[in-house]
This record gives structure tokens, sequence and C-alpha cells, in this order.
């Protein structure tokens, strides 16, 4: 075995050799931060005890699909009555939350931030056990039609927005018309699940009562909206497959019920699936983050074919020495754990800059990335990566140390010793040197045209057209605030006022009215279906927004046939920019 | 006498290298017995090395027969031949090969690190330290060799083959770069070391000192002559 002689032997011959040593070290050290760093993130991801809250594994996000004629039509979208049917129904589930993920604009701090919010029944943070910094959670009392205005406030937004003031909780905050008092901050510690989006971060909660869904919608089985759903956890030994499968089979029933009487040639049917928390946290981003993990394999073993390369040529110089030793009884086992030592020395090194480089990193990517990665807010350094950087370290040390002790000849070892040094007992085989150089340029390739593809293809969606000219375009977001409760008209004619204003400025030529810009990724347009003749066949899921006659010559979009809609619309008309089936 | 130790029946050696094969050895027979102090001379180029290197275990014989102790070398694995390389065989090279990087104490502690048996500490550490004693090289212990003059290397070459008490020592050329009167001292140690039992294979070209040989082995040309003679004694 390694002897302690051997270590500082290898001690000493490295310091001889300190751009080597350093060389190596870097290279190796680098390569190998990048693929602790990603299995340190995939080991979070995939394997670490899943997710901090009690009971994870029956904790359920159950959410609408709309299907027609058995083909899916709508994902991820739910019916309002359908949501509070399911939270009402105390068969399956040991706790159930409604929750709507939203922003709203806090018209009482000064600057009217725009914040997230999530409207929620008080059951929602307690699914989480969601810690507390101060106050309390909302209670049975504020749940469903008790429309008792309070807010519980995350840390950050405490922070934020009250600087830690401790009497934060005699202050409230004002969405729409309504004030709604603080009861509570959440922990610092706390990490909401990002069953909705990665990244997203709710800043203030507030009760389910209160969320903006027209009070059409709310007893409209035909609407299907997004943000919406209902989380839960199921009850022990119940299997969430029947559940869904039940859910979907009331759900659809009374679906059908809200229906009858209309007359469709569609065959249409809604399900109500359970996802579980895991899957909608995760989403897609473990197949990203393996598949990078991959790619820093690949970066790793380029830097090893380099090292293995130095090791050798530094074996050549050393052959010198280890002839002598053999000379003197030195039996491979010798040359080989002095080799191993020096060799494991600086794996040992290199893995710590790993380590090292894996913390830095690991707090780069949760600035970063936040909002491509899952969980990245519970990031740290866990101990099956610190034990995985030392295997790495050992098995490359062991593999170095093998494939040298492999070079060198102990036959001719001899020649070397005497005085005029004929011939070389470690002689780098021209087949090792072209595997090696070969694999090298094999493993560079590859990663340049997979980087090569990823960057056309982001570059191709970064330079595809619009297809009609933004230059001058601006787009101005209103928060309507009182507006919400006018009726219609009123509203109406107060945006259109605003646009008159708009229109007095010198450099505004045109201005137009809409509910959504086209481009949009935080507000999605909503979905209608769309059918070209009167008895409603073979229908179209169409997105729609709502516009006036100025929107498609502001942004010159181009017309296949008819005409724009004109100012004199009065009745319902639909401008169709292109159907794609 | 008593039975040999080594046995060399019809060895040849000969080096292929890209040009050309150079026969270094042909057909060499030589038994070596316990006891002897055998020197071997012979004109630059004959051999000699080559044949003490093949006496040492560190080459193998193109063909011909060698026998240490009764077993054929050829059969010995690497491993084998090692050990007894370690214990048995003490080894002084015409070109000293000290490792530059390692301190007098460092070189000449090697043969011990190799044994099979680990030597305690203290032990080696006793034992080393009366050897650089004898040669009167205690203060250089720290020293790296090529801190050190020639004959002070020599003398650090010379303890290092000893310090394992080998039954056997190899010596070539010990004198070839001393001076005459630091060459006496060595060739003194090396007659004392013999009179102690050590059997003593050395190549010189100084015909004083292959004098003081029991038995002189003259190699003439490439072409081996073999003439071993009792040297009168
Ligand atoms: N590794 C080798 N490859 C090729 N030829 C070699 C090798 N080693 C020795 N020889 C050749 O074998 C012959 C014997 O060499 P060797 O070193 O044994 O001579 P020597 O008698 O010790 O000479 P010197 O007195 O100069 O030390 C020489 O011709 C030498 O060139
Ligand atoms: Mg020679």
């Amino acid at each position: 075995m390694i002897k302690t002689k051997d270590l500082s032997a290898a001690l000493q011959s490295l310091n001889r050799v300190r751009r080597y040593s350093a060389t190596i070290i870097l290279t190796l050290g680098i390569a190998l931060g990048a693929l602790v760093t990603l299995f340190n993130l995939n080991y979070q991801l995939l394997a670490a005890p899943l997710l901090p809250y009690p009971d994870e594994d029956r904790l359920y996000v159950i959410n609408g699909n709309l299907y027609q004629n058995k083909q899916l039509r709508l994902a991820n979208n739910s019916q309002y009555p359908a949501l509070v049917e399911i939270y009402k129904n105390d068969t399956f589930f040991e706790s159930i939350a409604l929750v709507y993920f939203w922003e709203d604009v806090i018209r009482n701090l000064t600057g009217s931030p725009r914040v997230n919010v999530s409207y929620v029944s008080p059951e929602y943070l307690q699914l989480t056990q969601a810690p507390l910094a101060l106050g309390r959670q909302f209670n049975t009392d504020e749940g469903l039609d008790s429309r008792i205005p309070v807010a519980v406030i995350s840390y950050q937004t405490w922070e934020q927005r009250f600087q830690r003031s401790p009497n934060v909780l005699e202050q409230s905050l004002q969405f729409g018309e309504v004030d709604f008092r603080i009861i509570g901050v959440t922990a610092k510690g706390f990490i909401e699940p990002q069953i909705y989006k990665q990244g997203r971060q709710t800043a203030v909660w507030l009760p389910w009562d209160f969320n903006d869904t027209q009070e059409t919608h709310r007893n409209n089985w035909r609407g299907f909206l997004p943000f919406r759903m209902v989380t839960a956890k199921l009850k022990a030994g119940i299997d969430p497959d029947s559940a869904s499968h039940e859910l979907s089979t009331l759900m659809d029933a009374q679906d059908q019920a809200a229906l009858a009487g209309r007359s469709s040639s569609i065959e249409r049917s809604v399900e109500y699936r359970l996802t579980p928390f895991t899957d909608k946290i995760l989403g897609d981003s473990t197949t990203r983050t393996l598949m990078v993990m991959g790619g820093t394999l690949v970066l790793l073993l380029i830097a090893c074919a380099n090292i293995t390369n130095l090791i050798l040529s530094r074996a050549a110089k050393q052959q010198r020495n280890m002839a002598i030793q053999v000379a003197l009884g030195a039996h491979k086992k010798h040359i080989f754990f002095a080799l191993l030592s020096e060799i494991g020395l600086l794996m040992l090194v290199a893995a710590l800059l790993a380590i090292l480089l894996t913390a830095v990193s690991s707090e780069a990517l949760k600035v970063i990335a936040a909002e491509q990665i899952s969980r990245l807010q519970e990031l740290t350094l866990n101990w099956p990566t610190l034990l995985f950087a030392l295997l790495c370290a050992l098995f490359l040390a062991v593999f170095f140390a093998t494939i040298v002790s492999r070079q060198i000849n102990y036959r001719v070892l001899n020649q070397m010793l005497q005085s005029s040094g004929k011939g070389y007992g470690v002689q780098i085989s021209p087949l090792i040197r072209k595997v090696l150089i070969s694999s090298q340029v094999a493993m560079t390739c590859l990663l340049i045209v997979v980087s090569l593809q990823i960057f056309l293809h982001a570059n191709r969606l970064i330079n595809q057209p619009f297809g009609f000219p933004l230059d001058n375009v601006q787009v101005l977001t209103l928060n309507i605030g009182n507006l919400r409760s006018a009726s219609a008209a009123e509203r109406e004619s107060y945006l259109k006022a605003i646009r008159q204003r708009l229109l007095t400025h010198p450099k505004v030529q045109n201005a137009s009215l809409s509910l959504n810009t086209p481009i949009s990724i935080s507000r999605p347009l909503w979905t209608t279906s769309l059918s070209q003749d009167a008895s409603r066949q073979n229908p179209v899921m169409a997105k729609t927004t709502v516009i006036d006659e100025n929107y498609l010559s502001i942004l010159g979009m181009p017309r296949v046939v008819g005409r724009h809609i004109n100012a004199a619309g009065g009745g319902p008309a639909y401008q169709c920019r292109r159907v794609f089936r | 006498m008593s039975k040999p130790i080594l046995h060399m029946a019809g060895i040849t050696k000969v080096f292929n290298t890209e040009e050309m094969e150079t026969h270094a050895l042909r057909g060499v027979d030589l038994s070596i017995y316990l006891g002897e102090f055998v020197s071997i001379c012979g004109p630059s180029g004959c051999g000699k090395s080559t044949l003490l290197s093949i006496l040492g275990l560190l080459d193998l014989p193109t063909a011909g027969s060698y026998q240490i102790e009764g077993t054929e070398v050829a059969q010995l694995s690497l491993s084998e031949a090692a050990t007894i390389r370690n214990e048995k065989v003490g080894f002084i090279f015409q070109s000293f090969n000290l490792i530059d990087e390692l301190s007098v104490y460092d070189n000449i502690a090697l043969p011990l690190r190799y044994r099979r048996q680990p030597i305690p500490h203290a032990e080696s550490d006793k034992k080393l330290k009366e050897c650089l004693e004898k040669v009167g090289m205690s203060h250089r212990a720290s020293h790296k060799p090529n801190q050190l003059s020639g004959g002070q290397q020599q003398r650090i070459a010379i303890v290092r083959a000893l310090v394992g008490t080998p039954s056997l020592l190899l010596v070539d050329e010990p004198t070839g770069n001393l001076d005459s009167r630091n060459g006496d001292a060595v060739m003194e140690m090396l007659r004392q070391l013999n009179s102690d039992g050590t059997t003593l294979c050395m190549v010189t070209h100084d015909p004083r000192y292959a004098d003081m040989a029991s038995r002189l082995l003259h190699i003439s040309t490439p072409q081996l002559v073999k003439e071993p003679h009792e040297t009168a004694l």
C-alpha cells in the first residue's frame, strides 16, 4: 500500500515540477468541477430526499384537460366550478386547497409594484407546512365565501417592502379596491413548491374569494381557465390513478349536465388528473440537466486524454529513476504505488478544487438559471456529491497510475542504467498516442457539433421574424384597479379616454386597445372553439383576444381575405389571423 | 572450492537495434563460487557491463543457461527476480546511478524499503547511519547526490549496495572516476568485504586492482575468448 514515505517523496518531486502539477490540477479541477456541479444538481433533482414537504409522495396537483372526439384539445386548463367541486369533495383527500397564480399591483406602496400574487384557500400553506417568521397563516374562518381581506406575505416581500419591520402586522396592502390586512410573514427558509412555473415566487398570498375571475365564469362549465388548480394530499392508501379516474367521471357527468340541451356533433369529455408534486416541480428540467451532465462528462474525458499525455511524458522523463529502483529490487507494486501517490496527490487537490468550484457555481446557478431549472433555491453541496468528487479522483488516480505502469517495460529498464543510457524503458506506444489524440479530436468534435446544434436552434428562435414590424411599437400595460368592478361600458369609455389622451402626445402616431399583445409570455391568450359551419362540425381551438380597429394596422398584420374590423363593428366580429390545423 | 553460487553456460547476448545486431556476448561459460573475488577485464565495448547486468538479473541473455543458486534465471518471474536483486545482490554501477531527487539518506534507504519483510524504522535508521559513518559521509546525509563530488557519490553508491547485506556484490569500474588515493580506499573496503565473506565480482581496467582478485577473467574482443585463469595468490 501507499506509505507515508511514498507520499512525502511524491510531494517533494511534485514540488520540483510545479508547472506540470498546476497544469494537471487546473485542467482536471475545472473539468471535474463542471461534472461535479452537474452531479450535485442532478442529485438534488433526482435523488435527494425529494421535496421538503411532509408526505410529499402524497401531494398532487389537479388540473383539467379537455378532450374533443377523444383528442386532447386543451391541457392544464380547468373549469372554475369543477375546481370548487373537487375542493369540496372529501372522499380521496386528507387535505385539499385551491390556488390561482396571478400577479397584481400593490396600490398603496410607493411605485405601485407589480408582484406575484397567489389566491389560495386556507389549506394551501398548511399543505406544505409553510413556516412563519411572523404572525399566522390563514385559518378556516378565512375560507371560501368568507370574504375576509387578509394577506400573508413572503419573507422577501417583508424584507424588500417593509425593511423587516416588526409592525408589518399592523399594516395592509391594497389590491384593486380592497385593503388586505397583513396577518403573517413566511419564514426565510420556506421553499414554495413551484408547481406552476419554475422560479416563480409568490410575494403575497390572498384569500381565494378575491381572485379576479369574473362572476360569469365562476359558475360557467364552458370556460377553461389557466393558472387555477387544486393541490391536495391524498389519503394514505388511495391509488392516485383511480382517484383521477373517479374525479374525472364525476366532473364529466357535471359537465355533461351543464351542457345539456346544446346540440353538438362533437363528443366532448373532461378529465381531472392528479399529477404528483414532484412531476410538476421537476418538469422537464432533469432531461436538460442530465444532458448537460453528459456534456461535462465528455469534457472530463477530453481533459483526461490530455492529462494521460502529460503524465506519460513525465514518466518517460523519470524512467531512469524507475530503472534504478527496479535494479535495487523494487517490485512492480512499489513502482505502481509510488506513481499512485504522486498522481493521487494531484487528483486529490484537483478534486478539492472541483468541490470549491461546485460550491461557487451552484450559487451562480441560483442567480442565473432560477427560471430554467427547478428547485435551485434548495441547492446545496450534498454529501453524496463530496463522495462522488473524491471517488472520481480516486478512480482517475488508479486509472492514470495503471496506464503509466503498463507502459513501463521492466525487461529493458536495465538499459537506462548503463553509462551510455541506450534505449528507453517507458515508451509511449504509437498506438496509445494515436488513440489519445483521435479520442480527443472525436470528443471535441462531438461537443462542438452538439453545441452548434443548440446554438443554431436558439439562433433560429431569436432571429425568427415576428411577421410584423415592431420597431416603433410600444406596449403599455394598464392596471385597471378600481375599474375592475365597473360595468363593461364604463370600462370601455374609460379606456377609450386613455387612448385619446395618449394620441395627444406628439410622439404617438396611433394607439390601440387590446387585451393582449401578439407575442406575450406571461399572459397567454384565451382559447375559443371555432367552427366553420352552424352545425359546429370540425371545430378548431383558436387562441383568441379582444382588439379594437387600430390594432392590426399598428402591427401591420397582413390580411389573407376580407377586411379589417372597423369602428362601426357593433355586433360580434371575428378576425382570423390564420388557422392552422 | 565449494559449490558455485552462479553458473553460466553458453550465454549469448545480442542487442537488436534498428540498424544492426550487436553481439555483446558470445557463448560465455562461467561459474562463480561462494566467497570468491572475481575480476573481469577487457577492452571497452567487449561486453563487461552486459555480463554484469545479466549476472545481476538486470537483463536476460539471448541464449544460454544461467543458474543462480541452482535456479534457472529464465524461469524467474519479474517479482522473484526483483526479490533476489533486493536481498541477495548488491550492484555498484559504473555511473553510480543515484537518484538526484532523493537525499543521500533516502538513496541508501531504497534497498531496505523494498524488503519483503518490512524493517522497523529504528532498526533501518541505525543501520543506515552506521553505514554512512563507515564511509565518513554522515555529515552529508541530507545532501542531494549532485551536491557531492564523484568520489563521494561513489562511496554513497557503495553504501547503497551494502545496506542490504548482499551475498553477491557486482561492481562495475568502482575506481574509474576516482583518484588513486580514493581508489585505494574503495578497493580496500571491497577487499575487506570479501574477506568478511561477500562474493565479489568486479569489472576493472586497472591491472593493480584486478590483481587483488582471487580469479581474473579476461574478455578480449567482442568475440568472447574465455580463458579464466587463477592468479597467483
Ligand atoms: N542496449 C543496447 N543496445 C544496443 N547495443 C548495446 C546495448 N548495450 C550494450 N550494447 C553494445 O554491446 C557492446 C557491449 O557493451 P558493454 O556496455 O557491455 O561494454 P563494456 O565492456 O562495459 O564497455 P566499457 O568498458 O566501455 O564500459 C557494445 O558494443 C555496446 O555498444
Ligand atoms: Mg561498461
